[in-house]
Order: structure tokens, then C-alpha cells, then sequence
């Protein structure tokens, strides 16, 4: 009804609608609505809307036009009132379609979408390079703090190595994960004092909780050997504890002669897996020992031993020796030893 | 970007090759150009070298009237090019004629319209022979998509809208929707088909030859294609054969509408077969709407009358449909540069 009465307004304002002019012609010709619509081969409901001049029921401006110019000559009206009529209605109502759809399609051939797709991967191989680069200095990163701890920590039983007691076996340690570990010699014993070196263990630094045996760590006694007083006279100097100053005469009293002997020691007789670790959990060995092969450990205890076969490794500790058949199930053996 | 530097030196052109009329429409510009596709060539009588005469209606009016040494042709026949070297001297002449200098001005890009069932070889000749005639891109958009838009048909609807283009050469009947053609044929029946029909029937009835300006002329005057309550009459000058000399004869609109009934059935036939191959539910959209007649032929009187009887549906004449290709071409060029060339299959 709204629209009625819009048309009405309209009617005001430009005088007669197409609709209007076609009405009072067919009334004036004596046709009824079905009749001109099966003369203008049109369905009575567009003919119904044309003379509603309601544009909603009908098509796009093309078809009406023509659908007006043919109402007009059946009627034998002037068509091209009618036409003007419409198009001043028109205007007024530009409901105009675009004759091509207004419809982007981003298509994979368009420059930027394209510009994008490189761009992306571009991206993605820069990322992937990256990770790649990243992952393989961390690994590199990780194995020299790994080889930098057990330098770190290798370097007290190598001091021991020095020990012309001893030298033999002791060349032969290994790190926890196979490392050679570089052999550290002092010949001129007085070149590195015993408090240097010391004040670089971490047995040192560990002093107060350590037990004399744990104190025990070769350099220790070996410098303690040669250079008695010498590290007597710096440890009083640097304020040393106490209890390192004790326990070196005891280091040297029980260490001297056998201070090879001091910590693990596994000499394999046969293939094994071996694992160690300190008390910290710190791993200190790991690996397979190979046959003829003698291994020393020393870390802080207790050390948690791992062999892969028992019977083939003869196991000593501080110059005990263990029987590890007695901890073994079908030949590998778990056990704790300096507690 | 540079499209679009270029594109304010150079005005691309919307081209309808067309059998009779060549029309260009230049795009914010509109139809510039709607010249007869008639060249008058000179032959120099020393040397066997040909030059262009004229070009478009000047050409047009010796058609028929010329000398031994000056020819005056058609190069296009049936829509399609017959004479390759003539089209593209003609193309250049029109081109140059709305592009004006091209010393700064680069060379346009051009979109000109085929019929639909020409071959490739056929297109072919047509693309290469607008690129000789100084197009940097040549686009091909079949005829009649070009007329629907044209037309102002909404094709990017997705409802079928059928569209019968009567061109010079040709008549072409589809069905479009989502701005594609479904269904197409073209029939190699036209306006030029028309005045042979005319001169035939001349011949026939009066014993008299008429030319073919002539026959075209008596189409336009007294033509119709639906018997009309109103006879209309024209006085015609022929050559009698009997006697070999000229005669004045009159002819009324009813005779005409006689002669002219073989080539409307082709037409009606072309749109009947249309109508049987469109799916069904384009076919009920194109029933309920009505089918667009554009190209001069849809100016042949009472022709959407005969349509409306023979075929039964609403029959509608697109307002100017002697342009409706012509522009058609031109607001897909438009389009282009807003939406790129992918909203409508062209070649």
C-alpha cells in the first residue's frame, strides 16, 4: 500500500504514470488484463505489475521498456509517451543493475596474490634455514659446554695423571662421552701451584659437604706430593679451609704410592655398555668400553654405575674392588658405589 | 600501473567488424565512428599496383557506380573476413581515422567482436588483422554477448536471457547467463541476405534487375516482416530484362514481406532450435522475460511481431540495436580495466 501511495506522490510531481497511461488505454480499448497479457504474450502478473508501475515484479529496465512499447502499440497509444513517462520514473528510481556482475575474483594468476605466494614461501625457506642453522650451533653449543665441563672436571685426575707414580693408566680416561680428554701436563710440578689448581676444582668448591675421599682428587695429591709445602704455605695463605688442609697429609699418607687407585676404576675384560654418574646426576661416563680397556671415574659420590655386562668388568673402587655379580640380573648391573 | 599511464595517451577501442557497418566505440567517448564496410580500390593503369580510393560511405556510394580501374568491395562476407589485405587497409584507415595522430599516442589496444560460429582460422584473420592495423593487444568477445551487454541484458544474472543479434552477414541467437553464452548458433542469414532476397524477387516478379543499394533501400522503406494492416508503397527504378531498359515499378510492403520469407525462416527456425537446445530452466527464464532482438535487422518492421507469433514469447527490440555490439564491446572494455579481463570469456 506504502508503495501506492509513493506512486501516488510521484503522480503529483511528473503527472501520469506508464502504468497509469496503459491502464486507462486498454480500459478505453475494452480489453481486460488477460487479454493484452495473452496478446503481448507476457504473463498477466507482469502485465499487472507494469500497470502498478511496481518494479519489483518486473525486470530489469530493458525487458520493461519493451514490454511498454508493445503494450503501447497494441493499445495504439503513442509509444513513446509511455517510454518518456517510464524513464522520468526512472530516473527517479535508478535501480539499474550493472550489466556485468561487480565481482572481483581474486584468481592465483593476479599479480599480487602471486607477489604474496613468493613472498610467503620465500619466508618459509628464510624460517626454515634458520631453524635448520639455529638447531645445528645449538647442538654444537651444547657439546662444547659438554667437552668444556668434562675439560673442566678432567682436568683434576689428569693433574693426578702427572703423578709419576702412575702414568700408565691414567693416560687413558676418557670423558663421559668419549671425548679424548686432553691431557693436561704440569713437568715442572711448581709451574701451577696447588692452590690454583684446587681453587679451580669443583671438589674445592664443594669442600664444605665433601668427605675426605671426595677431597681426594688426584691433583690434589699430586701436587700435595711434590709440592707439600708449598701448598701448605698457600692454603694458609689464601685463607683454604680447614678441612683441606687436614685432610691433605691423609690424602698423602693414604694416596702415596697407590693414588691411582683413588675413585672408579673398571678395567673391562670383556665388551660393555657403562654408564656413570656422580651424585649430582652429572653423567661421567658413557659409552661402550671396548675390550683391554681400563676406565677411572672420579666424581663426586655417590656414583651411580650402570654395566651392560658385569661379568665382563672388574670393578674397583678407591682400590676396593667390588663384586658386581651379586647386583647383576642377567648380566647388567645397577649399584652405588662411595656412599 | 602503467596501464593506467598509458591508458591517458591511448584510447582503447571497441570495434564491430561487421558485414555491412563498422562501428567503433572509443572508450569515455562513446560510438565514434559508423561507416559502411566498403572500400573502393584504384588500380593504376601503368603499373598493376592497387590503392585505396575511399573508405566507408564514400566507398559506399560508388558501390555499384564505378569505373573500370575502381573497385568498390565488401571485404567482409558472412561476418567474416573475404579479403584479408583489404580488411586490415580498412580497419587501419577507421582506426587511424578515431585515434587521431599516433606520434605520442602508443597504439590501442582493441577488442573486436566475432561471430560465434566462425572458425579460428577465421578469428585468426581477424586478430592479426587488427594488429596489422596498429592494435597493440587484440581482444576477440563473440557478438552476442557483446550486443546483450550492449543491450543493457543483465548477463551477469545467473538467469538465461536469450539475445538474437540480425547483423549484415550474420544472425546470431544465444542464450547467456553468469555472464557466459550456454547456447549459441549462428545462421550465415542477414541484412545482406535480405536485399538478395529483394533483388531475386524483383528479378522474378517484374523482370526487372535492381542494384543492391537499391534493394537495401526498398528494405528499409517498405520492408516488414508481419503482415501489417497498413500497405505501404515505393516507386523502384530497374533495369527491365526483357526489354534492357530502365523501368519505374512500384512495390508494396506485403511483396516484400513475400520475398522476404525464406530468410525470416531461417531466423525464426535459428531461434526455435535455440529454443529446443536451452536447458530447461534457462528456457523458462527466457519465457517468462522474452527474448532481445538487437542489429539492424531487428529494425526490419514487425519483426519482434513475426517472433512473437512464431515462437510465443515476449519479443523485445533493444533501443538503438544498430550500436548495441558496438557498445557492448565498449563497456566490457570498461569493465576491464575495473574488474580485469577474466569476467567474460575472451579470446
Amino acid at each position: 500500500m506504502s508503495e501506492t501511495d509513493d506512486n501516488a506522490a510521484d503522480d503529483v510531481r511528473t503527472g501520469p504514470t506508464p502504468g497509469e497511461l496503459l491502464r486507462q488505454g486498454r480500459e478505453a480499448s475494452g480489453l481486460t488484463q488477460q487479454e493484452a497479457a495473452t496478446k503481448l504474450h507476457l504473463h498477466q502478473r507482469i502485465v499487472a505489475a507494469l500497470e502498478r508501475d511496481d518494479e519489483t515484479q518486473l525486470p530489469t529496465p530493458i525487458y520493461v521498456r519493451g514490454y511498454l512499447r508493445n503494450y503501447a502499440r497494441l493499445l495504439d497509444l503513442d509509444s513513446e509517451t509511455v517510454l518518456a513517462a517510464y524513464d522520468a520514473r526512472d530516473n527517479q528510481h535508478p535501480e539499474l543493475k550493472p550489466p556485468v556482475a561487480a565481482k572481483s575474483q581474486v584468481s592465483s594468476s593476479d599479480k599480487p596474490v602471486r607477489a604474496v605466494t613468493y613472498l610467503l614461501t620465500l619466508g618459509l625457506v628464510v624460517l626454515l634455514l634458520a631453524w635448520w642453522q639455529s638447531r645445528h650451533l645449538g647442538e654444537e653449543g651444547l657439546i662444547d659446554l659438554d667437552s668444556w665441563q668434562l675439560e673442566e672436571q678432567s682436568v683434576e685426575p689428569i693433574a693426578d695423571v702427572d703423578e709419576p707414580a702412575d702414568d700408565s693408566e691414567a693416560e687413558t680416561v676418557d670423558s663421559a662421552l668419549g671425548y679424548p680428554i686432553p691431557i693436561v701436563r704440569h713437568p715442572g710440578g711448581p709451574d701451577m701451584d696447588a692452590s690454583a689448581t684446587q681453587a679451580e676444582s669443583p671438589a674445592a668448591a664443594t669442600g664444605d659437604d665433601a668427605t675426605p675421599e671426595q677431597l681426594a682428587p688426584a691433583p690434589l695429591t699430586a701436587t700435595a706430593d711434590e709440592t707439600e709445602d708449598d701448598s701448605r704455605a698457600t692454603g694458609n695463605d689464601a685463607g683454604a679451609d680447614a678441612e683441606l688442609l687436614e685432610t691433605l697429609p691423609e690424602v698423602g699418607e693414604s694416596g702415596r704410592g697407590n693414588s691411582g687407585d683413588r675413585g672408579l676404576r673398571l678395567s673391562i675384560e670383556e665388551e660393555s655398555w657403562i654408564e656413570v654418574y656422580d651424585a649430582d646426576g652429572k653423567r661421567l661416563y658413557l659409552g661402550l668400553a671396548e675390550t683391554g680397556e681400563t676406565i677411572r671415574v672420579n666424581g663426586k659420590p655417590p656414583l651411580e654405575v650402570l654395566l651392560g655386562y658385569a661379568p665382563g668388568v672388574n670393578v674397583s673402587y678407591n682400590g676396593n674392588p667390588i663384586d658386581t655379580l651379586e647386583q647383576s640380573q642377567a648380566g647388567v648391573a645397577q649399584f652405588r658405589v662411595g656412599d | 600501473m602503467l596501464n593506467k599511464i598509458r591508458g591517458l595517451f591511448s584510447n582503447d577501442l571497441s570495434i564491430d567488424l561487421g558485414t555491412a557497418n563498422t562501428l567503433i566505440y572509443v572508450r569515455g567517448k562513446g560510438i565514434v565512428l559508423n561507416e559502411p564496410s566498403v572500400v573502393a580500390i584504384r588500380q593504376s593503369e601503368g603499373n598493376n599496383s592497387k590503392t585505396i580510393c575511399a573508405v566507408g560511405a564514400e566507398a559506399k556510394r560508388m558501390l555499384g557506380r564505378t569505373p573500370g580501374h575502381i573497385t568498390a568491395i565488401r571485404p567482409l562476407k558472412d561476418g567474416v573476413i573475404a579479403d584479408f589485405t583489404v580488411t586490415e587497409k580498412m580497419l587501419q584507415y577507421f582506426i587511424h581515422a578515431v585515434h587521431g595522430n599516433t606520434l605520442f599516442k602508443p597504439s590501442p589496444r582493441v577488442l573486436v567482436c566475432v561471430p560465434c560460429g566462425s572458425t579460428q582460422v577465421e578469428r585468426r584473420a581477424i586478430r592479426e588483422s587488427a594488429a596489422g592495423a596498429g592494435a597493440s593487444a587484440v581482444y576477440l568477445i563473440e557478438e552476442p554477448m557483446a550486443a546483450a551487454i550492449g543491450a543493457g541484458m543483465p548477463v551477469s544474472d545467473p538467469r538465461g536471457s536469450m539475445v538474437l543479434d540480425i547483423g549484415g552477414g550474420t544472425t546470431e541467437v544465444a542464450v547467456i547467463s553468469l555472464n557466459g553464452i550456454v547456447y549459441s548458433e549462428s545462421i550465415r542469414v542477414g541484412g545482406d541476405r535480405f536485399d538478395e532476397a529483394i533483388m531475386n524477387y524483383v528479378r522474378r516478379n517484374y523482370g526487372t534487375m535492381i542494384g543492391e543499394v537499391t534493394a537495401e533501400r526498398i528494405k528499409h522503406e517498405i520492408g516488414c516482416a508481419f503482415p501489417a494492416n497498413e500497405v505501404k508503397e515505393m516507386e523502384v527504378r530497374g533495369r527491365n530484362l526483357a526489354e534492357g531498359i530502365p523501368r519505374s515499378f512500384t512495390l508494396n510492403s506485403n511483396e516484400i514481406l513475400e520475398a522476404l520469407q525464406e530468410p525470416l525462416a531461417g531466423i525464426v527456425g535459428a531461434v526455435k532450435t535455440a529454443l529446443e537446445k536451452t536447458p530447461p530452466e534457462l528456457g523458462s527464464d527466457v519465457a517468462e522475460r522474452g527474448l532481445v532482438v538487437t542489429g539492424g535487422g531487428a529494425l526490419l518492421r514487425d519483426l519482434d511481431r513475426l517472433l512473437m507469433e512464431e515462437t510465443g514469447l515476449p519479443v523485445i527490440v533493444a533501443e538503438d540495436p544498430l550500436t548495441c555490439v558496438a557498445r557492448g564491446g565498449g563497456k566490457y572494455l570498461e569493465m576491464i580495466e575495473e574488474y580485469g579481463k577474466d569476467i567474460l570469456s575472451v579470446e
